[in-house]
């Protein structure tokens, strides 16, 4: 019905400007190749608009995505994929651009421009990107607006203001769906996992590792305890177990999976909740040791607990673990003795260091005693330890003696093993901050520790942390405290002596945290949570389905009756607002307009009464005249110039 | 519009708007008379929403699921945006001008709007799959004028027939729409034949030859100007000589006046009789020749100006027609 005459110059422009807006986050993955097609594109769309030329024909357009999807093809070697597919739908909708000729192809690629915007929270769900893709509907929303404006060209503020209020309307209904629109628990279908690096711990160690998370700010996870948190020098989160040792590093053993861990509680349990940040591994992390398990995990023999599938949303789960404890005091040596093996070809000196120290100190207890004194006397803590050949622990022990956690648990492993004990290295996170705005434990991505376990006979696995040795700053009092100031926050704590900063910090992150509860980690469960709190346990989908009914008809209704109150409201035109506005100004002085009395009559008065305001008044009153009276009701020119006038009228 | 909503909404409009015909201005566009269905691109709409659901469950992406349903809830609360931009507003018929045949015809409406501004209100002939709509914005607080134009095919009173006032404003999504069915006809003139040549002066019955030529410039007198003169007729060297407004008058100094006579033209049918003697009526006009109208039963005595003019062009519209509908 409405043909190409939508695609104006204006219209356009505001496409090309949202699709850009939208696009933006996605740079940084793109092929650099990628975003200059899409950035030509949309240039070249404007230049169309702007000069009132053809759009490409077919042919060009053909080979153009032809083009695209053979790049596609060298650059991710596949075309089927999230990377590939995402990548694929911004170029391909940039073209699409190009293609443009009717408002309907505009409405087809403000519409999938819908759907860009959700592709970045594949990639981000923070407040920050949800906030920014907020703005990039409104655009889109303002876009459509100018689109279905027929016959007039409309102001920026024509297409914001509708537009924005359209949206605010629609969240109290959006609200009422995110919260009772029955969740169904994805995927859907298997999703191929794209190798997306994501800051978290792995199932390796070698020098060099940690110290790198260490510079991370990133939240890890965060933990609600039931009761008071323990101390600091407790919080060891267990996660991956390395047991092989492999020359430079240590790796880990394929544990056989077991129904529950054994042992011997000597303390009591400690009840807590933590929110995990998406890592993409199967790590879920607990205080040693993990009494209980959640649901939907699995544990290893090791004492290693693992979720079925890679954490690659927002995780909550609850669970309790002793902190005092005995484990596997009773192992034989043939299940001890693969965490006696190590590697003989590298690390010649630690090793022969190892076998020489056992013959010194045939008792371990004695042997650990020894090395932690050495530690403590010869070597130093640092988060930028320098790098190491081929023999790292050889070179860590008798030469540069300068290293960060993973270099302490690593080379004390090694050095048990060698003089016999069975040992191991267990990564995971140490510490974590009470945010006092929350309540709640924060655990980042820099406080990624490695430690070890030793078995000694009748006392089973005991943890020992040769870091504690080197620094007991940093497993008392945490990472900052050990190293002094490091990277942006710490820096920024250091230099906020009102604590206001700090303040802001821990609110920021409280936000965050609701956040993570309510928006990004409501599914299923919460969902099932959240009408058990309003007193319907094990809810069904029909019982789901009234209370959306319900709800959109309260939200939808409610907000409906509203609009159309105010719609029913009779309204001024905005020349009459205009005037009436105008004679109030003069009616301050002193000078008011009878009800009676016609514009002319009051100039006049205004000429005797008030004669150092006739002179503007006069021009004030002309124009009026001109707009009330004018010919013809579509003479915008003159209502415009009236109610500029009179905008600017001071009265002396 | 799909085949299928605009069957539906014809039928939906069949049933509701029987009989209603013709209305008493004003019209005001209440919610009984407002109607509202998603559009083409509505339906579209909703099939990204159901792909923007799918890729949420499946990514398992709670901002996803605030997307869509921000999405959804702004579908739906741009139908009431979409109603509101109709509701309340109060329609009267306006003047109508007479065309001829062939031209168009141009039907107004005045459109009262008492509450806030509309955008993109658009109206077009009721019923008709590629009826020509005509958009405009009406103002807030005031009246403001929409003018359809239409083809006339045919000579006679052409009733503009029932208007549908539709909107799709502010997003698209739905078509709103009413009807306002008013007795607004327009006058079509015949189209004028300039095969009829030049003025059938050896026509005029004694053919005595002082009759006055197209370009005459011996007036009688002049008179004060009046309203239905042309510009030809005026006197502009007495304006300038600032004597006011007059006009010239030619004189009936011609003993046999020019009689534009129907029954004259034989040979040819009644349609192409009437076309040839509207065009004689333009030229007659047109070489300021005082002419008098004779059709079965119809006589006109010979006179000029607007007034002439238009009496004979509506004599010659309507001729043998009933009621006076179109031919």
């Amino acid at each position: 019905m409405i043909n190409g005459s939508a695609l104006t110059l204006a219209n356009v422009t505001w496409l090309v400007a949202a699709m850009g807006f939208v696009i933006a986050p996605h740079v940084q993955r793109l092929p650099w190749w990628a975003s200059a097609v899409c950035l030509a594109a949309g240039a070249w769309r404007w230049w169309i608009a702007r000069n009132g030329l053809r759009t490409p024909g077919w042919l060009i357009m053909g080979g153009i995505a032809f083009a695209i999807t053979a790049g596609a093809f060298v650059e991710y070697r596949k075309l089927f994929g999230r990377e590939v597919g995402v990548m694929l739908l911004i170029v391909m909708l940039c073209l699409k651009l190009l293609e443009m000729r009717m408002k309907r192809d505009a409405m087809v690629v403000i519409f999938l421009g819908f759907f860009l915007a959700l592709t970045n929270f594949l990639y981000s769900q923070t407040i920050l990107m949800g906030v920014y893709m907020l703005v990039c509907v409104w655009l889109f929303i303002a876009t459509l607006i100018g689109f279905n404006r027929i016959n007039s060209e409309p102001t920026i503020r024509d297409r914001l203001a509708p537009a924005g209020w359209l949206l605010l309307q629609s969240i109290p209904m959006m609200i009422v769906f995110f919260f009772l629109f029955p969740r169904i628990s994805g995927p859907l279908w298997s999703i191929p996992q794209d190798g997306q690096a994501r800051t978290g711990l792995s199932d390796s160690m070698s020098p060099g590792d940690i110290s790198k998370l260490s510079q991370s700010d990133a939240v890890a996870f965060r933990v609600e305890f039931e009761g008071a948190v323990p101390n600091t020098t407790d919080l060891y989160w267990r996660g991956p177990v390395l047991g092989m040792q492999s020359g430079r590093g240590w790796r880990m053993y394929d544990s056989p999976a077991v129904a529950q861990f054994e042992y011997t509680a000597l303390s009591p349990e400690v009840k807590y909740r933590v929110t995990m940040q998406p890592h993409n591994k199967t790590w879920l992390f607990a205080l040693d040791i993990p009494s209980a398990v959640p649901a939907d995990a699995m544990l290893l023999a090791d004492y290693q607990m693992r979720a079925k599938q890679p954490v690659n949303a927002l995780k909550a789960y609850s669970i309790g673990s002793h902190l005092n404890y005995r484990i596997e005091a009773d192992s034989s040596p043939v299940e001890l003795q693969k965490y006696l093996n190590f590697n003989r070809r590298s690390n010649p000196r630690t090793i022969a260091f190892g076998q020489e120290m056992r013959e010194k100190y045939p008792d371990p207890k004695a042997l650990i005693e020894e090395l932690m004194k050495k530690y403590n006397r010869e070597f130093t803590y640092t988060l930028e330890p320098p790098l190491l050949g081929d023999n790292p622990m050889d070179e860590f022990l008798f030469g540069t003696k300068l290293g960060f956690c993973e270099h302490y648990a690593g080379s004390f492993a090694l050095i048990m093993r060698a003089a016999g004990v069975p040992a191991r290295v267990v990564t995971g996170y140490q510490g974590g901050e009470v945010n006092p705005v929350s309540r709640m434990l924060v655990v980042k991505q820099s406080e990624a520790h490695a430690w070890t376990e030793v078995w000694l006979p009748d006392l089973g696995w005991l943890r020992v942390d040769p870091t504690f040795a080197v620094s007991p700053l940093r497993i008392n009092r945490g990472m900052s405290a050990a190293l002094g100031p490091v990277g942006v926050f710490d820096n920024m704590v250091e230099a906020d002596k009102l604590g206001i900063l700090r303040s802001l910090a821990y609110t920021w992150d409280a936000v965050n945290s609701e956040w993570n509860r309510w928006v990004v980690g409501f599914n299923q469960d919460r969902q099932r949570g959240m009408f058990e709190g309003f007193g319907i346990p094990d809810v069904d989908w029909r019982t789901m389905a009234m209370w959306l009914i319900g709800g959109v008809f309260v939200a939808g209704g409610g907000m409906g009756l509203v609009l159309l109150a105010l719609a029913y409201r009779n309204r001024k035109s905005p020349v009459d607002e205009a005037f009436e506005r105008f004679c109030a100004q003069i009616g301050r002085r002193g000078l008011i307009r009878a009800k009676s009395e016609g514009p002319i009559d009051f100039l006049k008065r205004i000429e005797r009464q008030r004669p150092q305001d006739h002179e503007q008044a006069k021009n004030v009153i002309d124009a009026y005249i001109a707009a009330r009276y004018a010919p013809s009701a579509s003479d915008v020119s003159s209502r415009r110039r009236f109610i500029q006038l009179a905008r600017r009228f001071r009265s002396a | 519009m799909g085949d299928f909503s605009f069957a539906l909404r014809q039928r939906i409009s069949d049933w509701t708007f029987r009989a209603r015909i013709p209305e008493q201005p004003p019209v005001v566009l209440t919610q009984k008379r407002i109607f509202i269905i998603p559009t083409r691109t509505g339906y579209f709409f909703a099939f990204v929403l159901v792909l923007l659901l799918i890729a949420s469950v499946n990514y398992v992406l709670s901002l996803g699921f605030l997307l869509t349903f921000l999405l959804a809830s702004m579908g739906g609360m741009s139908m009431l945006h979409t109603f509101r931009n109709l509701a309340r507003l109060s329609i009267f018929p306006g003047r109508t001008e007479p065309t001829f045949a062939g031209d168009v015809a141009h039907f107004h409406l005045v459109i009262h709007n008492p509450g806030v501004a509309r955008f993109s209100v658009g109206v077009k002939r009721a019923k008709l799959r590629d009826a020509e709509p005509t958009f405009g914005d009406i103002t807030p607080g005031g009246s403001s004028n929409l003018s359809l134009s239409i083809m006339a095919e045919s000579r006679g009173l052409m009733p503009c027939g029932r208007l549908e006032i539709f909107t799709e404003y502010p997003v698209g999504l739905f078509h709103a729409w009413s009807y306002v069915g008013f007795d607004m006809t327009c006058l079509v003139y015949p189209k004028p034949d300039p095969g009829a040549g030049a003025l059938p002066i050896s026509a005029t019955g004694n053919g005595e030859g002082n009759i006055p030529v197209a370009g005459d410039e011996e007036f009688q007198s002049l008179r004060a100007y009046r309203a239905g003169d042309t510009l030809r007729q005026i006197a502009w060297k007495a304006l300038a000589r600032e004597q006011g407004l007059l006009v010239k008058e030619f004189g009936t100094t011609t003993s046999a006046d020019l009689w534009l006579d129907y029954a004259a033209l034989v040979g040819f049918g009644a349609e192409q009789r009437l076309a040839r003697l509207t065009w004689w009526v333009l030229e007659a006009e047109r070489a300021l020749v005082p002419y008098g109208l004779k059709l079965p039963g119809v006589t006109i005595p010979p006179s000029m100006g607007r007034q002439h003019r238009d009496k004979c062009l509506e004599r010659l519209a309507l001729y043998g027609l009933q009621d006076g509908a179109a031919a």
